[in-house]
């Protein structure tokens, strides 16, 4: 297999389409890298700074009901908020005082000290245990949600792994190749049985996200960068990805690369982002959307490469890519996606352009594809029993 | 704080298993002196012990002798005793997963595996054969009392009889030079060996009084290296709470200190102190709840699992040379598998149901009432900790 070198091309070329070239970047739940305080975030949007600790269940609805419209606290669940992207946007969404963060991790010490080393405030954050490496325990992590009493506004599956360096696969306690069974699968039970509670929310702006990487995107120079990603017909996929009788890679490919299963299992963020919206959007008011922040490359989702990677990768991006981004930054940029009233149009993938503006990107020919986002819909389901 | 969730509510999940590996659960270092002329007595009645499965008639018989004052489950005249639920903390590897498989694999218990690994513990139940019909694996992560009080929520809602919870899981950090830090900010080996666990049990005391379980009992384990009546005790460092002005201090290290004695923080003693505290609050637990509740509260020391990755932060020479040393110079060694035996006999064996008991096994395997040190059997040292320690964890 190519090494994770060819990631870094000697030459650049101009890309046809209005987009960063960037390498893929996300923030995990399962990596533990030292946390630095992150910075403070502004928002674009007008902000206030809560004075007082929220209501013991926050979400409630204020009493006045009358020609006032004053919107309630949102609640917001992040998976994989420990560290990188999702631990920058909870703080971002937090300390508007806007919002109650439900912090989804797997690791529930981790968590509780990246809130703190944030400095994000007692009462506007809770940690509840998820482990989307198992499907009992997200639906333990639905009850226990619903148990808690709070409405839900918005979903974030932010959390992944990425194992670039890896020539055999691991699996998930039900038996799934590890990166589509955390990115892909467990996210997509997940945000199947949240639904319901969504669409039950009285709140103004209710709102779906999964995050997005260019890297699946074949239509960009990152996502030339081999191995590509492809899902082929979903054999792999359809014989549950167990890698003894049949295939850990989703298009049932004999040789398992770990940085292809991962930028497959973007384009299965991708694609049921889009047949989310195709189901439901029209009929439950919710906004689905994807977005790519930028590389952040300093977060410790590369943690598993080589060290030589780690080092040059950042600076790379920084001066030759031009597609670094700040961990504060993307923080923004997701919370603007979960919160701002002009990002409220669905079924859009969400990219930055260098000045900071958010535009809708285009995705590739195969993320765009309505019978394979339908396929994947179908043997998701089987494969996580909602079927 | 994070705020707390208010409710939470749990079907009944049961864990898919999947391949894995173990690598980490308590386990206790030290020696076994049966034979030496320290202060070590058998006890007859532990003598007698049968590790053979006894039938279920026979089961019933012993549980009416041993609890004359529980009523039986079925007024009619037929005694069928219902599975039994235990709940152990630090079930994903080493002696809490020996426990859970032998308790399992008997058919007569469900075991809900409170573990802060949850993929692990899933990957290590199914690794270790266990019929998934019969665990259920819940989240639990000790170092954060948040996690401790969602957990018993969860626990709750899965609409189970609690019958047994066993407190086994630890960390130990024999090499540290500085303390790290639970989400509460105490210092982590009492923290979660015995701040998380105390706060756990004095929650579910409350559903173990509710059970209809004949036999309802509350296990803490403890170790040798915690007595220093012992030789593995006296080696250095040595446990010592002194007057606990650590613990009351907070054990965070800011203004104060690690150690709950107050002293300079040392890894091994930091560990050795909480097993202390551990076999402290089972007899406190003992002397104020179990005339007036019935249950059963027990300590027991199963040997030196050294295989155990309980020293997985230790250095590899250590790794290496502790089991050959355990096995064959202090004869102290025994297996993960003849542990986890052991534990599940003093959960579920009918002639161990006698209450503020610290179980030991002599070579023979046969179990006796082993002595505690003068410190660890302090009765108003007992108490002061007792109220330290609900202070710290918010009962008080």
């Amino acid at each position: 297999m190519a090494l994770q070198a060819a990631l870094l091309p000697s030459t650049l070329s101009s890309v046809p389409k209005k987009c960063s070239i960037a390498v893929a970047a996300k923030d995990t739940a399962f990596l533990s890298v030292s946390q630095k305080k992150v910075q403070a975030a502004s928002l674009s949007v007008r902000t206030r700074v809560a004075t007082t600790a929220p209501v013991a269940t926050p979400g409630s609805s204020t009493a006045a009901k009358d020609g006032k419209k004053t919107v309630r606290q949102g609640v917001v669940v992040i998976t994989g908020a420990s560290s990188g992207l999702g631990l920058a946007a909870a703080k971002a969404l937090a300390e508007t005082g806007k919002w109650h963060v439900v912090m989804a991790c797997r690791d529930f010490l981790k968590a509780a000290k990246a809130a703190k080393g944030a400095g994000m405030a007692d009462g506007s954050y809770t940690i509840m245990h998820l482990d989307l490496a198992s499907l009992d325990s997200v639906r333990q992590f639905v009850d226990s949600f619903r148990r808690a009493g709070m409405p839900l506004d918005s979903l974030v599956c932010n959390a992944a792994i990425y194992r670039p360096t890896a020539r055999t696969p691991t699996f998930t306690a039900d038996g799934y190749e590890m990166s589509v069974g955390v990115n892909h699968l467990g996210h997509f039970l997940l945000a199947r049985l949240l639904l319901d509670d969504m669409q039950k929310s009285d709140y103004p702006s209710r709102r779906l996200i999964i995050l997005g990487s260019i890297t699946g995107n074949t239509n960009t120079l990152a996502g030339n960068i081999p191995p590509k990603a492809g899902l082929g017909d979903l054999r792999g996929l359809a014989a549950g990805l167990r890698g003894q009788n049949g295939s850990a890679m989703i298009d049932g490919s004999e040789s398992f690369d770990g940085a292809k299963a991962y930028k497959d299992s973007k384009i299965c963020n991708m694609l049921t982002m889009q047949e989310l919206h195709r189901r439901y959007h029209e009929e439950t008011g919710i906004t689905f959307a994807s977005l790519y922040p930028g590389c952040i490359a300093t977060t410790g989702l590369f943690r598993e490469h080589i060290p030589l990677f780690r080092l040059l990768f950042p600076p790379f991006q920084k001066f030759v890519t031009k597609g670094f981004v700040s961990e504060a930054e993307s923080g923004k940029r997701l919370a603007q996606v979960v919160s701002d009233p002009s990002l409220t149009k669905s079924g859009v993938y969400w990219s930055w352009n260098k000045d900071s503006a958010s535009f809708e990107n285009q995705l590739s020919q195969e993320a765009s594809d309505p019978e394979k986002a339908k396929k994947l819909w179908e043997i998701s389901e089987k494969l996580v029993g909602l079927a | 704080m994070a705020l707390q969730a208010a409710t939470s509510f749990l079907p009944s999940a049961l864990s898919a298993r999947k391949e894995g590996s173990s690598v980490k659960d308590s386990a206790f270092l030290g020696v076994h002196l049966a034979d030496d002329g320290l202060k070590l007595e058998t006890a007859a009645l532990g003598l007698r012990t049968k590790r053979v499965i006894t039938s279920v008639a026979i089961r019933a018989q012993a549980a009416a002798v041993s609890s004359p004052s529980v009523t039986p489950a079925s007024p009619s005249g037929k005694k069928t005793l219902r599975k039994g639920t235990a709940i152990i903390t630090g079930a994903s590897s080493g002696l809490g997963l020996a426990t859970a498989k032998a308790l399992a694999e008997t058919g007569k218990w469900h075991v809900i595996m409170a573990c802060r690994d949850f993929l692990k513990a899933s990957r290590a139940a199914k690794a270790a054969g266990m019929d998934k019909d019969s665990f259920t694996v819940v989240h639990l992560d000790l170092a954060s009392l948040d996690s401790v009080r969602q957990f018993v929520k969860n626990v709750r809602q899965l609409e189970m009889p609690v019958d047994v919870v066993v407190c086994n899981a630890a960390v130990y950090q024999p090499t540290a030079k500085e303390p790290s830090y639970t989400a509460d900010g105490f210092e982590m080996s009492v923290g979660v060996n015995h701040l998380g666990h105390f706060l756990l049990a004095r929650e579910l005391l409350s559903d173990l009084q509710s059970s209809d379980y004949p036999s309802k009992r509350l296990i803490i384990v403890g170790s040798i290296t915690g007595n220093t009546n012992t030789l593995a005790g006296n080696v250095p460092p040595k446990a010592n709470l002194g007057d606990l002005r650590g613990l009351a201090g907070g054990l965070n290290g800011i203004g104060g200190s690690a150690m709950i004695d107050g002293g300079e923080f040392d890894g091994a003693k930091a560990y050795k102190d909480s097993k202390v505290c551990n076999m402290l609050t089972m007899q406190e637990f003992h002397r104020r709840y179990h005339e007036e509740t019935g249950v059963t509260f027990a300590s027991l020391y199963p040997g030196c699992i050294a295989t155990t990755g309980l020293f997985r932060e230790h250095i590899p020479l250590f790794r290496l040379l502790f089991p050959p040393f355990q096995k064959y110079i202090t004869k102290g060694y025994v297996s993960e598998e003849e542990a986890g035996k052991r534990l599940s006999q003093v959960v579920s064996d009918p002639s161990l149901t006698k209450s503020g008991v610290y179980w030991s096994w002599n070579k023979n395997s046969a179990s006796f009432e082993n002595q505690l040190s003068e410190e660890a059997s302090d009765a108003d040292k007992a108490k002061k900790l007792w109220e330290i320690s609900e202070k710290l964890v918010g009962l008080a």
